[in-house]
């Protein structure tokens, strides 16, 4: 009896540490999966803490501990439109400087910064300056063919001993506006006056958009000025898609974006556009052979393909594309007014324009 | 804390894998936050800027109406002895504009003077040119100030710009062909004469104040404005609509030199924004 007992006793607590060895196996691979996990965790924290700089930023009033690159940094006071901000991303911030979570900064302006959204009236503007400026038939602070001018920032690096490179890109979001009309003198007033904003982003999917959007892509254009060819001068160049790069910054940088738009053709095919040194009028030239179709409205059968260049098109090719241009006087004059149509169509739907400047870590 | 292990250790494999599962997946997604904001070091600054309005200026017929309802056809001036004249209404009317320019070109196969006035509507009537409507009713229109060559700082300053100097046969207005070699090329290209009647005269005032003002009588206290739109100045002046009415007086002097003979002149009335 007791033999059996042991016997049985033994089986079931061979059986019991049987079971017991698989529940701990079990139990050791769950702790080891979670050990791994927290390891992988602890090494990312680490590598990201070792890579990233944790100096304590003194700035006069402003103490950031910041753990990025560099700040961008405005200087001068809002600009008349700001308050659309709002509408437009209200992640943006008013301010001096990016900091910390403040990745998104409105820029500041000052006369000879801006895009005729500065009020360069004596002191500040009045709520009923304001309401007048934003009126329809109001065209003392807006964009017309024609304007041009510049807008500045300064990147501050956080970290001087450490050189970095940035790619700089400007991006336009546009905006149709509703303007409704009070009386019988056909004068439009701004939706906002009585407190009913009617903002609608404008979408190059969308059809009443596509045409002004693409205008507006061709005749409001950006330029920056560094000397690529090492002969010591700087010269504009124009900004294309992917922006720009400054490369090697170990101090504090300012950058200077010019901004145009041409008042006419003749203005682009003479290679005198306001605002634009001669490198620039004559990539701005090259690049409206390269793309007449979003500077010019093609009237119906319009096919500008023999007047098209490649992006590596020769001075040659640009000056015979020209003279097919200007050819004959009625001709000339054709392309012309295809070229005020277009601006017809800017001015007839877009409203604002939002210019975001993204700055980021040039890989 | 061993009776919590045990619990666990009590749940099937499925339901221990699935917890394994959502912690993991839990921890990670709280790491990954911060992490990835490291990553992204993009910055951005923005600023908003209007678009202005295209201007609009446009020229009309008497009454507003459309500028094909304009004719200066037919002009009969009987056997030529006697001298006369023959009005037209015209209108510019503008948004978002406040002054600008006139400009009249015309051929000069035809001795006659072109005078341009400012003009208001009358609006008593009885008075003043008629300018017929399309529906057949009358409107009338008093000219106010003539322009002139006299002043050339005055407001209602207009001249020929491309007059030909010294005597001419006649006492014709005739173009000068020597008046600007660079237009003149470009205007006729071959070495041709060109006939010097189909050579156009170019008329052009100064910089018209949409918004100026007159007085109906000279010892009136009160000014009337010519901006059709806002006459008694009731709305503020940053607005930027108006109409301002013209008369155009063709005469001719009566002394055999313009005779019903058929004679044709071309005239464009133009305006632009200054």
């Amino acid at each position: 009896m007791k033999n059996r007992d042991k016997t049985n006793m033994k089986v079931s607590s061979a059986v019991n540490q049987d079971e017991l060895k698989v529940i701990k196996r079990k139990f050791i691979v769950m702790l080891a999966a979670m050990g791994v996990l927290a390891a992988a965790i602890l090494v990312f924290r680490s590598t990201a803490w070792f890579t990233s700089n944790k100096d304590v930023l003194g700035d006069g009033m402003q103490m950031t501990a910041s753990d990025t690159l560099f700040e961008l940094k405005t200087s001068g006071s809002s600009g008349l439109y700001d308050e659309y901000f709002e509408k437009f991303d209200s992640e943006y911030q008013h301010g001096n400087k990016t900091a910390g979570a403040n990745q998104k900064l409105i820029w500041q302006l000052s006369s000879g910064n801006n895009m005729n959204n500065y009020w360069t009236g004596d002191g500040s503007p009045t709520k009923d300056d304001l309401n007048k400026i934003k009126r329809i038939e109001s065209s003392d602070y807006g964009l017309s063919p024609g304007d041009y001018g510049q807008i500045k920032f300064t990147i501050i690096p956080n970290d001087k001993t450490h050189a970095f490179s940035v790619q700089i890109h400007p991006e336009m979001t546009c905006f149709r506006v509703d303007y409704y009309t009070t009386d019988d003198n056909n004068q439009g007033h701004l939706a906002g006056d009585q407190n009913d904003d009617t903002f609608a982003r404008m979408e190059s999917d969308k059809e009443e958009d596509k045409e002004a959007l693409k205008f507006i892509s061709g005749h409001l254009l950006y330029f920056y000025e560094a000397d690529t060819d090492g002969n010591g001068i700087n010269e504009m160049h124009l900004i294309g898609k992917d922006g720009f790069l400054i490369e090697n910054i170990t101090d504090n940088t300012d950058v200077v974006i010019y901004w145009v738009w041409p008042e006419s053709l003749s203005n682009i095919i003479n290679e005198e556009v306001e605002g634009l040194d001669a490198a620039g009028s004559s990539a701005l030239k090259h690049y409206f052979f390269e793309n007449p179709d979003i500077f010019l409205k093609k009237a119906e059968n319009d096919d500008f393909s023999d007047i098209t260049i490649g992006t590596d098109a020769t001075a040659e090719e640009v000056n015979a594309k020209s003279a097919i241009i200007t050819a004959d006087r009625l001709i000339y004059s054709s392309y012309r007014r295809k070229y005020n149509d277009a601006d017809q169509i800017i001015g007839s739907n877009i409203g604002y324009i939002f210019l975001e400047m993204s700055v980021d870590i040039a890989k | 804390m061993s009776q919590l292990i045990k619990r666990i250790l009590k749940l099937p494999a499925s339901k221990k894998i699935q917890i394994i599962i959502s912690i993991s997946l839990t921890l990670l997604f709280i790491i990954s936050f911060p992490v990835l904001a490291w990553f992204t070091t993009q910055k951005k600054i923005a600023t908003v800027a209007k678009v202005n309005s295209p201007a609009k200026l446009s020229i009309k017929s008497g009454a507003k109406e459309d500028i094909i309802q304009f004719r200066m056809s037919g002009i009969n001036v009987g056997d030529g002895t006697e001298p006369g004249h023959k009005d037209y209404v015209f209108c510019v009317e503008g948004e978002e504009v406040s002054t600008y320019k006139l400009q009249i070109a015309h051929t000069t196969n035809i001795n006659f003077t072109y005078t341009l006035y400012k003009a208001y509507t009358n609006e008593a009537g009885g008075e003043g040119v008629e300018y017929i409507d399309n529906e057949g009713n009358i409107h009338y229109y008093i000219c106010k100030e003539k322009f002139s060559s006299n002043d050339t700082s005055s407001a209602l300053y207009g001249h020929y710009i491309n007059l030909k100097p010294g005597d001419f046969s006649e006492n014709r207005k005739i173009a000068d062909n020597n008046y600007a070699d660079q237009y003149y090329e470009k205007s006729y290209e071959n070495d041709d004469v060109i006939q010097q009647y189909a050579e156009p005269l170019y008329w052009q005032t100064g910089t018209i104040d949409a918004n100026c003002e007159y007085k109906i009588n000279s010892n009136d206290t009160d000014s009337i404005s010519y901006n059709e739109y806002n006459r008694y100045n009731t709305t503020a002046q940053s607005d930027k609509n108006f109409l301002n009415f013209y008369v155009l007086s063709v005469s001719w002097p009566g002394d055999n030199s313009v005779r019903n003979d058929k004679e044709t002149d071309i005239i464009y009335l133009t305006a632009t924004i200054e």
